[in-house]
């Protein structure tokens, strides 16, 4: 139980630290991505797609993460198997495969940005399964709830 | 699609048993003998049946009664 609890709360802390990391990255976006396309590529011609892609999924990731946070405190609750951590998690889903849309077409800008597509999608897909087994487990949850 | 329709307001009258005497002495909580008696319930264990009928000196069938359902 005890170890359960320390696990939740592990996700929870680290889910806030990319929130707190995402809004410190949309802050300085334009000078990170200056600073990395100067660094790591040709010149000033993918800090442009970087940028705007980044701008363009961030609402969603932020999205993300608010639902994420919603299904892991309704855990700390013992509220798992319910219609809301369902919702959340088809956001989650839809979020991703957003993401992932993104940047496939950004993608064809800067080479790199299509690894992040691929990965995107993979999480959209295991959150799509794990969508699924929640709505079968909360039916089967609000089933047993009216077994007298 | 038939539909089961528990009649245990109409034992309960006949017996004159209120419902918290009768959750009381089946085991189960008030609550759950609402669900029961509005037809919320989604399944009934045996143990809880035969608790009722052991109550209520009845016969499952004079609690639970099927109906057929519209045809479509």
């Amino acid at each position: 139980m005890k170890k359960r609890k320390k696990s939740i709360m592990v996700t929870i802390v680290i889910t806030w630290a990319l929130v707190v990391f995402l809004a410190l990255l949309t802050l300085t976006a334009p000078w990170a991505f200056k600073w990395y396309s100067s660094i790591f590529s040709r010149g000033d011609n993918v800090y442009v797609p970087i940028t705007v892609a980044y701008y363009v999924v961030v609402i969603p990731a932020f999205l993300a993460c608010i639902n994420l946070l919603k299904v892991l405190y309704g855990i700390k609750r013992n509220s798992v198997f319910t219609k809301a951590n369902v919702t959340s998690l088809k956001i989650l889903t839809g979020c991703c495969f957003y993401v992932s849309a993104v940047f496939f077409i950004a993608g064809f800008f800067y080479f790199p940005l299509f690894v992040f597509s691929v990965a995107a999608f993979f999480a959209s897909l295991i959150l799509l399964v794990v969508k699924d087994c929640f709505a079968r487990a909360t039916e089967i949850q609000i089933e047993n709830d009216l077994t007298i | 699609m038939g539909k089961i329709t528990v009649n245990l307001d109409i034992i309960m009258a006949k017996r004159k048993i209120s419902s918290a005497i009768l959750a009381e002495k089946i085991g189960i909580t008030p609550a759950n003998l609402s669900i029961l008696k509005t037809g919320k319930a989604k399944a009934i264990r045996f143990s809880t049946l035969e608790e009722i009928c052991r109550v209520l000196e009845c016969q499952p069938g004079d609690i639970l009664e099927y109906s057929k359902g519209e045809d479509s």
